[in-house]
């Protein structure tokens, strides 16, 4: 074969890379969009208040549970937080269902000076609060509950 | 003609998705609970629930007196027995079965076109209570022990009816209603 019509060694090398990089910036962008994103936004309405706004990739949070060690996050479950074990085939369950429903508001309490709302859209769950104090956001993807609540159920064993 | 066969063709698997959508959401059956303060600056409490959701979530839930989507029933039962009480009910014709009349209250349990119908007004208090419950919710609700309400079995026997009005109470605190129609709203 004549060598001159080869490929360079090092431009192969580079497409390798580039190619390893589209990969990653592709999986990227599917796991953020089957996740979602965690949004909180707080805002403190006294004078100079603060602005808080934290945008997590859904994708982190199973993640960042893996790196807490088993036996911590089970010893935490049944012990101090031992509530939240018993209710976490119910946090389960309602988060496979809620993903079933259709969109649309599911808690909404008004008073002189609080309105709360908790309401579907899309596959996202959202809290609004509005009080005297602060405005808080907060909209956090259903399969993101559901799948943080079925890693936290299996640290802690079966139900 | 060929492109506008085709095209009439390429919009069937649309329209197929988009009635399969509608009939889904229509199919829903929501319960509605709004909890209205009558107090100057009393608040308003609204909550809406898919049946199916409740019927999922409601035998998880493992507390005081639900567990496994059933509830006990409190108070001076013993004696009673709730489902022969029904069965005699439900074959007897509409008609009304308890009436009391007292200086401070009214109570009155009827049968009518299909539903077990409580109202009790109570004078002292202006309390109002309103319980419309079909026949066959209310057999599916007796449908467990005989000292506890099945839930979830009232909950899918409730399904398959259109809109109903079930409970109202009005006293000079609040108002609680709650009623059951295929709108995800409250209004």
């Amino acid at each position: 074969m004549d060598s001159k019509s080869r490929i360079p060694v090092w431009l192969l090398c580079l497409l390798a890379l580039t190619a390893v990089m589209f990969a990653g910036v592709v999986y990227a962008g599917v796991a953020m969009y089957q996740d979602g994103v965690v949004d909180v936004t707080v805002r403190e309405k006294r004078p100079g208040g603060n602005n808080i706004h934290i945008i997590v990739p859904g994708v982190l949070v199973p993640a960042a549970l893996h790196l807490v060690p088993k036996e911590e996050l089970k010893q935490q479950l049944r012990g101090d937080s031992r509530e939240i074990e018993e209710w976490l085939p119910v946090a389960r369950i309602a988060a496979r269902e809620l993903a079933r429903i259709p969109d649309g508001p599911l808690v909404e309490v008004d008073d002189h000076h609080d309105h709360v709302r908790i309401f579907k859209r899309g596959g996202v769950l959202v809290v609004d609060v509005d009080d005297n104090q602060d405005t808080v956001h907060i909209s956090v993807p259903i399969a993101l509950v559901r799948s943080v609540a079925d890693n936290l159920q299996v640290s802690v064993g079966p139900a | 003609m060929k492109r506008v066969l085709i095209g009439a063709l390429a919009l069937v698997p649309i329209w197929a998705i988009a009635a399969t959508v509608a009939r889904a959401e229509e199919h829903t059956r929501w319960i509605h609970v709004r909890v209205v303060s009558k107090e100057a600056e009393g608040e308003t409490v609204r909550v809406n629930v898919p049946v199916e959701f409740a019927e999922q979530v409601l035998p998880a839930i493992h507390s005081h007196e639900l567990q496994d989507g059933k509830v006990k029933i409190h108070g001076n039962v013993e004696g009673v027995d709730f489902k022969q009480l029904y069965e005699a009910i439900r074959n007897t014709p509409d008609n009304e079965f308890v009436t009391v009349q007292q200086k401070d209250q009214n109570i009155r349990i009827a049968k009518e076109n299909g539903f077990l119908t409580i109202r009790v007004h109570q004078t002292k208090d202006s309390e109002d209570v309103d319980i419309k419950v079909p026949m066959p919710v209310v057999s599916a609700l007796l449908s467990s022990g005989s000292d506890e309400l099945d839930i979830v079995a009232g909950l899918k026997a409730l399904k398959s009816y259109g809109d109903t009005e079930l409970v109202t109470v009005r006293d000079k605190d609040q108002t609680v209603h709650i009623w059951l129609d295929s709108k995800n709203t409250s209004e």
